[in-house]
């Protein structure tokens, strides 16, 4: 291949990889800009920055927005979700591949054959199975219209104990092996070895369960009944919704919903992309 | 490392968010500002800040002084996630979280009426059928039961812009009681000589289908709420043609939502708006047109027998949810303000705009008052006057559900596809919608 | 050493095949509560009728019912063309970017691939919410092509039929492609680059390059992804529920969000909602096994 086409090619690859970069970042730029702008300003396509962030900030701090509310809703459920949901899955990926069996591996197949029904599909049941549940004293606190309804539905998911299941066969048995020979138990060996091994698959799994739960948006729509439990998503789709929608106020609210996944993104970007590479070996 | 100090972040983060929001999270229904442990707490969900949660807010002012014992905590909330939540919660028989006092629209309420008898309160005991407009109360009557305190009615009347008009050589007389085929030539008149639409469509709105049904005393289903009246209705059929003379005409302009609809208002693109008397409040955000807008009764259509120039669309109404605690206080709360108080009702008109149904008793001063904005003209007065004259009409329990059909259906006779066809294709798809039991 | 281990296999075996049983045993129950027996559920409540809680049995009324239904009907309808047109698109688009930024002559590769990720870091509504404005009657993106003498009459994305449904492709198509471009650039990462270099030296063009050795050693992950997207696309549901509500006239609504309807917008009948529930799984079974035969036979 000469050094020319080579160029060319190089060249090509620039301009295109600079449209797709630009046309994935604008969005991100325009929200931005519309945080620092009044709605008015922002339904005039204003480009550049203002100074209404501050008022804007204020707007959405008013309780009745319920976006306070809203962000620290969403801060707990993401964050007991993504913790349950590693420990729970990494423990049963992990053992699909260390404890083999085929029994299990028969469970496995039936576990992964969930990554194909849609929520959409058991959404109705699952809604009438937590009715039910809030009739029920002690699963009450799980119930309909609770923070533990949000959570638990989405703790155990066919696609990380497969995530975790893939990576596990990188992890040297050997090791496994030599640590039970010191007198390590299953547990330790689990928490003191595999865990700090796997670090990047660990924080693959974490980027993948905080960006669900985070974004969830269907099932905590139905499971909440009082303003007191919503979630950002349903926080910014109801100013979104409202008679006289502040795009100002929207905007800002958007890009401090997207603040903490994008910080979750980029601390762990390296591991992240190490993660990935592991999976789809 | 990263990943450790990233976790005991979020885990900071947290803990310090969960003490006060697991607090709210559980404490269900009455969950709200943190009160004396004497008072008695009740809630209440709306959706519009400037309409019907300001009216709560003034209520609760009112009712708190009387009572200092009571705290209201008004919620204000879409309207979609109202309409959601209840749905979901009713069929749960789940009432966590549900609020004791909520609004609810006159189409919708059926619905909940029938389908889960029992969720809401009979309300007989509080209101005073006599005192109010009978085509409002049939909506939320059974067996005669009224379960509902009436908010607002939105008694219809065409808003118009009289400069336009009159560019077009048209003078409020010639306004007065037309038909829809003279509102139409009119329309292409303002047209050719302004430029300016004459009426507005906004996607997912079927405003214009219900008000013409309701003129001329007809609905989607029969006397018994259920049986369905579609195929054939000669009502729904010169609807249709009307929808289709309007857009055939040109002079409607399109929004894709309720945001545009009211910049469109304010940009001035619009010549008149029919609507309920309630879009006045919306059409006075554009300050610079005042003086610019009068107020006649709606055009009446043209070859159906009992139709008149007047109509209602939409309006809702309060309920008691009956089983969320402190039911009776909710109930005493909408007794003394929404239900009885014309004092307060008569200042909600200057406050807000509110046409609550309320049959006029003396009471109501503030409907003589002149509106600069419209010319002077005393609207109120006149909304008064042409609710006497709106039919009654039974609403039944799945208007939204045939809204939709029908906006799909209305897209093949706008496209040329014939009516009778339409109907008859509306009558047998709303046929499968289920059925109670 | 050896005789040791020989013996205490026994028990270690048993012991560890219990530990097996324990690790599992959380994932396996949650799933079960939570997915497995919604499923077998709904397959009851496939076969009532009724609305709110009164449901009777209705046999295959329901099913009766959806053969008719032109909603239904529309949604179907919707919902595949986003499939046909949206997947193959997004896939190809992703596959492209990530063999790009395969070439190691190319500089400044993690500041593209941050770029190329960043539509993922959004959550569905906060995007939808954003490109609504962008994509408005009167937004920047016409705007810009009025300006730039594109079009004459703005492009009317959310209230015509058509243009609301390729806005919504173009949203998923935003928010989905450096997703799947991840798993192709994780995927060719553990393709040796010696592979690369023999084909050089045969002179195998770039061309060449994708239809011999990158296509065929991804086929796995193309596999993988395909199938997510596929079943992502058929519960499409938080994008048009905040761009277009369905509208104009139904014109965008899919599966999820008529299924949302009929259970939550309009009076709930839940029977119905199941039974519609129920196809899609059976579809998704049908097409997850085509897409499998499919890439296993190349």
């Amino acid at each position: 291949m000469g050094k020319t086409k080579k160029k060319v090619i190089l060249a090509i690859e620039y301009v295109f990889l600079c449209f797709v970069s630009f046309l994935c970042a604008f969005p991100f730029l325009w929200m931005i800009i519309g945080a620092t702008n009044t709605s008015s300003d922002v339904m005039r396509n204003k480009m550049t920055f203002g100074s209404a962030l501050w008022n804007n900030l204020q707007t959405l701090l008013q309780p009745e927005k319920g976006f306070v509310t809203g962000l620290s809703n969403t801060i707990i459920t993401t964050v007991v979700t993504t913790l349950l949901s590693l420990l729970v899955c990494s423990l049963a990926g992990y053992s699909f591949t260390m404890y083999r069996s085929q029994k299990r591996e028969k469970l496995f197949n039936i576990l992964l054959l969930t990554m194909m029904i849609p929520f959409s599909s058991i959404m109705v049941p699952l809604y009438r199975m937590f009715a039910q549940m809030n009739k029920i004293p002690v699963l009450k606190l799980v119930g309909l219209n609770t923070l533990g309804a949000m959570i638990l539905p989405s703790v155990s998911t066919a696609f990380l104990i497969f995530f975790f299941r893939q990576n596990a066969k990188s992890f040297s048995k050997e090791l496994a092996e030599a640590a039970r020979i010191d007198g390590l138990g299953e547990w330790a060996i689990f928490f003191k070895i595999f865990f700090p091994v796997m670090r990047s698959t660990f924080a693959t799994g974490a980027i993948v369960s905080f960006m669900n739960s985070w974004n969830n948006y269907l099932w905590p729509l139905l499971v909440a009944q009082s303003p007191q439990v919503r979630t950002l998503p349903m926080v910014l789709s109801a100013l979104g919704q409202s008679y006289t929608a502040d795009y100002g106020a929207l905007m800002t609210a958007i890009v401090i919903a997207t603040l903490p996944s994008a910080l979750v993104y980029f601390l762990m970007q390296k591991e992240f992309v190490a993660g990935m590479t592991g999976a789809v070996k | 490392m990263r990943i450790r100090k990233l976790l005991a972040l979020l885990l900071a983060a947290a803990a310090a968010l969960c003490l006060p929001a697991c607090g709210g999270s559980t404490s269900g229904s009455n969950a709200g500002k943190t009160a004396d442990e004497s008072k008695t707490e009740i809630t209440a969900w709306a959706w519009d800040d400037n309409f019907n949660v300001k009216a709560l807010r003034l209520a609760k002012e009112r009712y708190e002084a009387e009572h200092p014992d009571v705290t209201l905590t008004v919620i204000s909330q879409s309207l979609n996630d109202v309409v959601q939540k209840l749905n979901t919660a009713f069929a749960a028989e789940s009432y966590d979280g549900l609020p004791n006092i909520v609004l609810i629209e006159d189409y919708r309420v059926g619905g909940y009426l029938d389908v889960f008898p029992g969720s809401l309160r009979d309300l007989s005991s509080i209101i005073n059928a006599d005192d109010w407009m009978p085509y409002k109360l049939s909506a939320f009557t059974r067996d005669g039961k009224i379960y509902g305190v009436p908010f607002d009615s939105a008694v219809c009347g065409m808003f118009y812009r009289v400069d336009f008009l009159e560019q077009a050589g048209y003078t409020g007389e010639d306004l007065n009681n037309i038909t829809w085929s003279e509102y139409i030539e009119i329309g292409k008149k303002v047209k050719e000589a302004t430029g300016v639409s004459m009426l507005e469509q906004t996607s997912g709105d079927l405003t214009l289908m219900k008000i013409l049904m309701q003129s001329a005393g007809t609905w989607y289903v029969n006397e018994d709420n259920t049986s369905l009246n579609i195929a054939g209705n000669p009502v729904i059929k010169e609807a249709m043609q009307v929808y289709k003379d309007l857009m055939d005409a040109g002079i409607v302009m399109n929004f894709p939502g309720w945001d545009e609809k009211v910049r469109g208002i304010q940009n001035g693109d619009l010549a008149t708006i029919v609507d309920g008397c309630w879009i006045s409040a919306t059409i006075k955000t554009a300050e610079d047109q005042s003086g610019k807008w009068a107020l006649k009764p709606i055009p009446r259509m043209d070859h159906v027998e009992g139709a008149v120039n007047a109509s209602n669309v939409g309006g809702s109404s309060w309920y008691v949810v009956d089983k969320v605690a402190n039911a009776d206080v909710a109930e005493n709360f909408l007794k003394e303000t929404f239900a009885s108080d014309t004092g307060f009702l008569n200042e909600l008109v200057n406050e807000i705009g509110l046409f609550s149904s309320h049959k006029s008793d003396g009471s109501f001063t503030n409907y003589e008052a002149q509106d600069a904005f419209f010319g002077n003209q005393k609207i109120w007065e006149d909304f008064a006057a042409w609710a006497e004259l709106v039919p009654q009409v039974p609403y039944g329990i799945n208007t939204y559900n045939i809204d939709d059909i029908v906006e799909e259906e209305l897209q093949t006779v706008l496209q040329g596809g014939d009516i009778d066809a339409a109907l008859s294709a509306i009558e047998s798809r709303a046929a499968q919608i289920g059925q109670i039991g | 050493m050896r005789e040791k281990s020989k013996i205490a296999k026994g028990p270690l075996e048993k012991k560890l095949n219990r530990t097996g049983w324990m690790f599992v045993s959380g994932a396996s129950a949650l799933i079960i509560v939570f997915t497995f027996y919604p499923v077998v559920d709904a397959l009851r409540l496939a076969f009532m009728s009724g609305k709110g809680n009164q449901l009777s049995f209705a046999g295959m009324g329901n099913f009766q019912r959806m053969l008719q239904d032109e909603t239904l009907k529309k949604a179907f309808f919707n919902t595949f063309l986003y499939l046909i047109i949206q997947v193959p698109i997004m896939l190809i688009l992703g596959l492209i970017i990530a063999s790009m930024l395969q070439n190691k002559d190319l500089r400044f590769k993690g500041l593209f691939r941050t770029a190329i990720f960043l539509p993922c870091i959004t959550s569905s509504v906060a995007y939808a919410l954003v490109l609504k404005t962008i994509f408005a009657n009167e937004g920047l993106f016409n705007t810009l092509l009025t300006k730039c003498g594109l079009i004459s009459e703005p492009i009317l994305w959310l209230n015509d039929a058509f243009w609301s449904k390729m806005l919504i492709i173009i949203v998923i198509t935003w928010r989905w492609t450096g997703y799947n471009a991840m798993f192709y650039i994780a995927g060719l990462q553990n393709i040796e680059p010696s592979i690369y270099e023999a084909a050089d030296l045969d002179g195998a063009g770039s061309l060449q390059k994708m239809r011999y050795i990158t296509a065929p050693l991804l086929r796995p992950v193309i596999l993988f992804t395909s199938i997510t997207s596929t079943i992502g696309t058929l519960q499409l549901f938080d994008e048009v529920k905040n761009i277009t509500n369905g509208g104009p006239a139904n014109a965008t609504i899919t599966i999820s969000g008529y299924i949302y309807n009929v259970c939550f917008s309009y009076v709930s009948e839940f029977g119905y909602a199941s039974a519609i529930a129920l196809v899609v799984v059976i579809i998704i079974a049908i097409l997850s096994a085509l897409q499998m035969r499919v890439g296993d036979k190349e």
